[in-house]
């Protein structure tokens, strides 16, 4: 217990003294989870679409092959993002592992069907009218979709919310295949890992609340769009 | 500027269905013989609820496909191959439930005509127009919050100003009470055929039947039976 | 031919037609396109409206990808001083001693390379090894050492470093270890007693020796009082903690960790708990896409008078006494 409340402590004491390293441990863990989460975004949000609207052979199938994504265990992406990138694997060439590059894919890989199977279902609980009543307006296929993803807005939103959580706070899968390289990999997940095993337990606490701080910042710019105008 | 109203080919039905069937599981909610459409008529259609009246208005509106069909022509057959989208936008539906879009009044009426890619001067234009003629109080209020009546009007208005050549009405006023409904039916009179434009008007009142139609087509149980009107139009 | 259709009724003059093309349905206009004045104004204002809150965001998050894709500078900088990079696989207790945190950047600003350190268990750097997925090792399991070269895996294998392991204990030590003559006789008494001993069982350099110390000692460690936890040495040390057990500890974790647990040490410095280092350069014919270069520098590097004095001094300031003693000429 008085390990935890010093713990605490110094977590203050770095935070407002702006230490460097956590910094860049910080920022680093933000534009690689926004980047794979907007990356998801740009694919789930019309993969989503295309299954909740579509009328083709198979379609349940590929949906039954995304609701299971969102229940993909994290530590298996990341041992399949590894074995793929190794100098052996098939994507060895690419030289991408251990980088922040293989981290956005694996946080991608995660994020993905957590975007596409909420897409499908806040699509699905909407008004079977609003979709009627746009193509009776004239509305072509691109524009009917904006329409529904306006009218879904807060659904939508809060998908994306949950990508962005299932990315950042993501520790095995990222620590696969980003190697927690310090000054190079490392991000807050897998530095509370590393902090902790050697006893810092000050760095790691404070290495959490900024995680959290993160979090709760990003889903109130968030939760700022998704909520109307009063 | 020509405002005056030129004369239309009036060879060719606008509608022309024969033997097409539509079916939901095992109800089969229409199955029509023969029924043709043409320019300038006003069609009123009125039956007991789930005669397929609704369901006869989503296949014109080419919303749906029948489940078969000798004959299936809206326009003319070109246009039937030429892709749904494009017909669509020829035709007008009100639906009988209408659904408001997020935003304003104004913003419900520009849509449909912003997806045509009119310039906001003529858009602006036709929504003052129409909000003058159904009586639309404020169109800065948002959609949602309009009263039953205005909402409907609100539809009606987000229809008309499509000026589409095929207009699909299910029970546009069966919300306003009898005195702005009367009034509205009289300034609605010349634009249900306006131009050569056709009309199907659903309703269930004897009156607005009397009042609008040229031709009276009545259906239970998904078959037509008509019941008074000119059967064809020179 | 050209089909025309007007609306009639002033109030919705247009100077729009629907056409009719051969069937095929358009727009266009006809005679002279009137213009409004003030009228648009609600358009206009909508508009922004809707806009602005979308495209922040857009924006936002755009800025946000471009600073994500400027963070691969360290692919490009890879190539500006033309950095190659050098995989070196190390185990986690070596890690977290902090040595490499200090060697690495060192060996960076004399060479061309980007070390990219790896800290797992001790079999998964050997493994590591075996498949080429890393350049140079740095491990401390002589005996996993061993069959690596012998597997042909390594192109050589020089020692390092060393420090020791150390027996640890609850601060009240109940079955008088600290006591006994030796380290064999103090798992003797461990064991006869049957007192909770936490095992790595993870097949790493500090577990591997742990075998050979009871190997040694003549005893099969098997009960509900041998415990094993599969993990890393921070957390065994924290298990054994926990549990009022004793374990196995290499120096440099103890000494790292050690404030955090109130674990005494119960026998050190003997033969059997030696812990050597070796720097091992991974089989380059073997495995062509191994940074040969890179690992023959490194290890030039570890086991010459730069590295070796770093080591000598390492850990003075930190923990008062130097975490490790270097051993190459």
């Amino acid at each position: 217990m008085d390990l935890i409340w010093k713990g605490a402590v110094k977590a203050i004491r770095l935070l407002a003294g702006v230490d460097r390293e956590l910094l860049k441990i910080a920022w680093l863990s933000l534009k690689v989870s926004a980047t794979a989460t907007i990356v998801a975004m740009l694919i789930g949000l019309p993969l989503g679409t295309w299954l909740a609207l579509g009328k083709f052979k198979g379609r349940r199938l590929l949906l039954a092959i995304a609701n299971t994504g969102m229940g993909l265990p994290p530590v298996v992406v990341g041992l399949t993002v590894a074995i793929l990138l190794w100098r052996t694997g098939p994507l060895g060439f690419l030289g991408l592992l251990y980088t922040p590059a293989a981290m956005v894919s694996a946080q991608f890989f995660i994020a993905v069907p957590i975007v596409t199977g909420l897409t499908t279902a806040t699509i699905q609980s909407l008004d079977p009218r609003i979709r009627l009543e746009a193509l009776a307006l004239g509305a072509s296929i691109p524009q009917l979709v904006r329409v529904l993803w306006r009218e879904a807005r807060l659904g939508l939103l809060a998908t994306v919310m949950a990508g962005f959580g299932g990315a950042i706070s993501e520790v095995g899968a990222v620590l696969m295949v980003g190697g927690n390289i310090k000054g190079q990999t490392r991000v807050l997940t897998t530095s509370v890992v590393t902090e902790t095993r050697v006893g810092h337990f000050d760095q790691a606490i404070a290495l959490s609340v900024i995680l959290l701080l993160l979090v709760f910042l990003t889903n109130v710019v968030l939760t700022y769009l998704q909520q109307e105008r009063q | 500027m020509n405002l005056s109203v030129k004369r239309v080919q009036m060879s060719d039905p606008v509608v022309w269905i024969k033997k097409a069937s539509k079916s939901y599981g095992v109800l089969v909610a229409l199955d029509v013989e023969e029924l043709k459409i043409w320019p300038g008529e006003v069609l009123t259609l009125s039956g007991p609820n789930g005669a397929g009246k609704s369901t006869l208005l989503r296949l014109i509106g080419l919303l749906e496909e029948p489940d078969r069909a000798e004959m299936f022509r809206v326009f003319d057959k070109n246009a039937m191959n030429g892709g749904r989208p494009a017909l669509r936008r020829r035709v007008g539906m009100v639906f009988q439930e209408p659904f408001l879009f997020k935003g304003s009044g104004y913003e419900n009426i520009a849509m449909g005509l912003r997806w045509r890619g009119f310039q906001p001067e003529e858009i602006g234009r036709r929504a003052r127009s129409l909000a003058e003629l159904l009586g639309l109080v404020d169109l800065e209020k948002r959609a949602r919050e309009l009263s039953r009546g205005q909402a409907q009007r609100l539809a009606l208005a987000r229809t008309l100003a499509l000026e589409p050549e095929l207009l699909l009405l299910d029970e546009p006023l069966n919300a306003l009470d009898n005195a702005i409904r009367n009034r509205l039916l009289v300034d609605l009179q010349p634009i249900l055929t306006a131009g050569g434009r056709s009309t199907v008007y659903v309703t269930h009142s004897q009156e607005e039947a009397e009042q609008l139609g040229t031709r009276k087509l009545g259906l239970s149980k998904g078959t037509v039976v008509n019941i008074a009107g000119r059967k064809s139009h020179s | 031919m050209h089909v025309c259709h007007y609306v009639a009724g002033d109030f919705i003059s247009n100077a729009l037609c629907q056409d009719r093309h051969n069937g095929k349905p358009g727009f266009h206009r006809h005679g002279i396109r009137r213009t409004q004045t003030g009228g648009s104004v609600s358009m206009r204002s909508a508009k922004i409206a809707n806009l602005s809150r979308v495209t922040t965001v857009a924006i936002l998050s755009l800025l946000l990808v471009l600073a994500a894709g400027c963070s691969r500078t360290e692919k490009t900088n890879r190539k500006a001083p033309l950095k190659t990079n050098l995989i070196l696989a190390t185990t986690t207790s070596t890690q977290d001693t902090g040595l490499l945190d200090e060697l690495a950047p060192k060996f960076e600003k004399q060479y061309p390379y980007q070390v990219k350190t790896i800290a797992v268990g001790s079999g998964e750097a050997l493994a590591m090894g075996q498949r080429g997925e890393a350049d140079v090792l740095l491990a401390h399991s002589p005996q996993s050492e061993e069959e690596f070269m012998a597997g042909g895996y390594g192109s050589s294998r020089q020692p390092v470093m060393h420090n020791w392991f150390l027996l640890v204990g609850p601060k009240d030590d109940p079955v008088g270890a600290a006591n006994a003559g030796s380290v064999s006789e103090s798992l003797n008494a461990i064991s006869e007693k049957r007192a909770l001993f936490i095992s790595r069982g993870d097949e790493s350099g500090t577990h591997k020796k742990e075998l050979n110390i009871w190997e040694a000692a003549g005893i099969k460690p098997a009960g509900a009082w041998y415990l094993q936890s599969g993990q890393g040495m921070g957390e065994t040390l924290r298990i054994a903690d926990q549990k009022k057990a004793y374990t196995l500890v290499d120096e440099g974790t103890f000494l790292a960790v050690g404030s955090s647990v109130s674990l005494k040490v119960i026998k050190s410095k003997e033969k059997d708990l030696k812990n050597p280092y070796s720097v091992i350069r991974v089989n380059a014919k073997r495995f062509p896409k191994v940074n040969e270069k890179g690992a023959r520098d490194f290890s030039k590097f570890i086991t010459g008078p730069a590295g070796q004095t770093l080591i000598k001094t390492f850990g003075k300031e930190k923990y008062g006494k130097p975490l490790f003693t270097p051993d190459a000429r």
